[in-house]
């Protein structure tokens, strides 16, 4: 069909022309309104769904806690022996405490110094709500003698804030020698109130 | 008399208005009144004012009707056309009632008859065989009246027929005898004359014009035949009826029939025996046609919804339906986006409000769920922690318990790996002689490899001590030689312990 043609088809058919015309335009405004409205209608409808959940998350948790006496929930502290973390400030405390328990279990000639990261494989670490537990930068080596009982009793007293990486027992002349090397579990100074 | 609307079937002429009311019952259609308006109307107009006045008079609600249409420029034809579809036989039609009845504009409406196939059946085709056409036209004013008597009353008109095919429908009623039969149907206006061959209406001849008030006498009527009679002989080689069904007044139907057997050698019977007046009987035959399949009917009936929607979708209209049906889906579907949209915008600021609030709300709760978390987490780690050692304790225990005296460490190195704890003795194993040695440490590396906590054990370095010169040799080796044997084998083993790695296991514990 020419234009001629077409334009003679419109004059002929005037009204079927302007509705057919009229329709078209109404056809291109609804596309281009509901396409748009389509388009941000998934992201809205994420943002609604992340929404609901977060409010249902707060119902269930409203519905699951049971408030305590404020006394009570004040005594909710446990003694700092009993911490799996220490302040890097304190790890001077940390070393003493280490060489106090290992004479203590029977070992004599007990020598503590720092030492860099061991290469041994992390230990784990407590993941708590209000702060952070990290390994720390530096180990422990504690060298010492005395009898193979000793140790594992020194072993088994091992205050929590460190982890064991290595024990290396050497039998000399003089005796059975012993090396351990201890990593720190640290804490915040802020968050390890017990250690203030 | 049944309980739906009444229905009736008219005769609508010059001379006058023939009303017949009948009930449908099981056996067929009984007749219940007829009623006759003898008085001539000068015009269709007012022809159809007493039509309708005699319906009213009835009282009847919502009323049925039937029409044959007699005069008025009514004409009547058949022809025969090969088959076809109505857009191609209307314009064909049209031009022919032109021609033949000389009206520029008239209105038509044709209903398909029997096939008259001729061809040889190799090539016989059905659809597109000879088929004999009733055509019915008018001119468009009288049909433009019809239409106007009846709009907007509550008569519904079942069809407006011409008298010629009522005859053909009454004929079929009596059992469409293949006999070569005249229907003679003596009007007020003249005689209607039909013939049928093999059951087919193949002649119908109008009554000539007759002088008004004049009815036609009997000889006048036997003319007509007569005339008839030798026409049809002539243009169907030879037929000739030998059977008459006539209706007429009942004062002359003897007179008439008696003339009729005499004259032309035929039997005469009854058309319709139940009608009494030969224009009841036509209203019947209309009564008849409208319940016909292909009914011949020139009344306007207003489009159906069908109709009406297959008119708006043909042509220019049919681009304008299917633009305006897109606008209006695509609109429903724009609405509907946007309202979700808007729906759920709406909510989420209702939630977002509800959350912010709940979470102010539950601030304080939360840091105590926290605290207690993190105790009950705290004191989780010390226990696994407490075990780990625990086990590392008494797994070294008893590797040493496991040493046979033949054999000693010379030095144990533990290491935390991810597997477990990595471990590696090197040590001797001595005896009087190399077999004792051997099967000294032999009987190490067994006990070490048959622990399930044991992973990976291997001997990894097995040699001879090299022998000291005996001036190097101090007295406590001196000693242990006399007493463990002078054979001594240096060994490095290498193994995993995997003791229950408490920590791992601890709740919230991370690696």
């Amino acid at each position: 069909m020419t234009l001629a043609e077409l334009r003679a088809a419109m004059t002929r058919h005037r009204r079927q022309g302007f509705v057919t015309v009229l329709s078209l335009v109404v056809l291109a405004i609804a596309v281009t309104m509901g396409a748009g409205a389509k388009r941000q209608l998934a992201p809205a409808k994420i943002t609604n769904s992340r929404l609901h959940q977060s409010m249902n998350e707060i119902d269930a948790f409203r519905a699951a806690f049971k408030a305590a006496a404020p006394v009570e929930d004040a005594r909710l502290v446990l003694p700092d022996s009993l911490d799996v973390s220490v302040p890097h400030d304190l790890r001077m405390s940390m070393a003493g405490q280490l060489a106090t328990r290992a004479e203590r279990a029977g070992l004599s000639n007990v020598r503590v110094r720092f030492a860099p990261a061991d290469s041994a494989a992390p230990p784990p670490r407590p993941d708590f709500l209000g702060r952070t537990v990290t390994v720390g930068d530096y180990t422990i080596a504690l060298d010492c003698e005395g009898g193979f009982a000793a140790l594992l009793s020194f072993v088994n007293h091992v205050p929590a804030a460190t982890a064991l990486q290595r024990i290396i027992a050497s039998r000399s002349a003089k005796g059975v020698s012993y090396h351990l090397v201890f990593t720190v579990l640290e804490g915040d100074a802020s968050a390890d109130g017990q250690h203030g | 008399m049944s309980g739906g609307p009444r229905a009736f079937g008219a005769l609508l002429a010059h001379d006058g208005v023939c009303l017949v009311e009948y009930a449908t019952e099981r056996t067929g259609m009984r007749i219940v009144d007829q009623w006759t308006e003898p008085s001539r109307s000068q015009s269709i107009e007012e022809a159809l004012d007493r039509l309708r006045a005699m319906i009213d008079a009835r009282g009847a609600r919502q009323p049925r009707v039937a029409i044959a249409v007699e005069q008025f420029g009514v004409f009547h034809h058949t022809m025969t056309l090969p088959g076809a579809t109505d857009d191609v036989l209307q314009p064909v039609i049209r031009r022919e009632v032109q021609r033949v009845f000389g009206v520029s504009d008239p209105v038509i409406a044709f209903a398909r008859g029997a096939a008259n196939e001729r061809r040889e059946p190799g090539r016989a085709d059905e659809r597109t065989a000879p088929r004999q056409l009733f055509v019915a036209g008018a001119p468009r004013a009288v049909i433009d009246a019809l239409g106007a008597a009846f709009r907007g009353s509550d008569i519904r008109v079942e069809i407006a027929t011409v008298v010629p095919k009522t005859i053909h429908s009454l004929y079929k009623a009596t059992g469409s005898s293949p006999e070569p039969t005249a229907v003679l149907v003596c009007l007020e206006g003249g005689p209607q004359l039909a013939f049928f061959l093999d059951g087919r209406l193949e002649l119908a001849i109008d009554p000539p014009i007759a002088l008004e008030g004049e009815p036609p006498s009997i000889p006048t009527i036997i003319d007509q035949f007569e005339r008839g009679a030798v026409y049809f002989r002539q243009q169907f080689r030879g037929a000739q009826a030998t059977r008459v069904l006539l209706a007429a007044a009942p004062t002359e139907f003897d007179a008439l029939a008696s003339a009729l057997e005499s004259r032309m050698g035929v039997h005469v019977k009854p058309l319709f025996a139940a009608a009494s007046t030969p224009a009841a009987i036509v209203a019947m035959g209309a009564v008849l046609e409208a319940r016909h399949g292909s009914a011949l009917d020139l009344f306007p009936h207003p489009p159906t919804l069908g109709q009406r929607m297959s008119q708006a979708l043909r042509g220019p209209n049919a681009v304008v339906g299917a633009t305006a049906a897109a606008a209006a889906i695509a609109a429903i579907w724009a609405v509907l986006q946007v309202a979700s949209l808007a729906s759920t915008r709406n909510d989420s600021a209702k939630v977002e409000t509800g959350v912010r609030q709940a979470i102010a709300q539950v601030g304080p709760s939360k840091s105590v769920a926290q605290r207690r978390a993190d105790v009950s987490r705290q004191l989780e780690f010390l226990r696994a922690t407490t075990r780990e050692h625990a086990a590392l304790a008494a797994e070294l225990s008893s590797l040493a318990g496991a040493l046979p005296a033949a054999v000693r460490f010379d030095s144990i190195a533990v290491t935390r790996s991810k597997a477990g704890w990595a471990a590696t003795i090197v040590g001797e194993a001595a005896g009087e002689t190399t077999a004792q040695a051997v099967r000294a440490l032999d009987q190490f590396y067994g006990a070490v490899r048959s622990r399930s906590d044991v992973a990976s054990p291997n001997l990894d370095q097995f040699d001879y001590a090299a022998a000291k010169p005996q001036s190097d040799t101090t007295a406590a080796e001196k000693q242990a030689i006399a007493a463990r044997g002078p054979i001594t084998l240096q060994f490095k083993m290498s193994f995993t312990l995997t003791p229950a790695r408490g920590n791992a296991a601890a709740a919230g514990a991370q690696p």
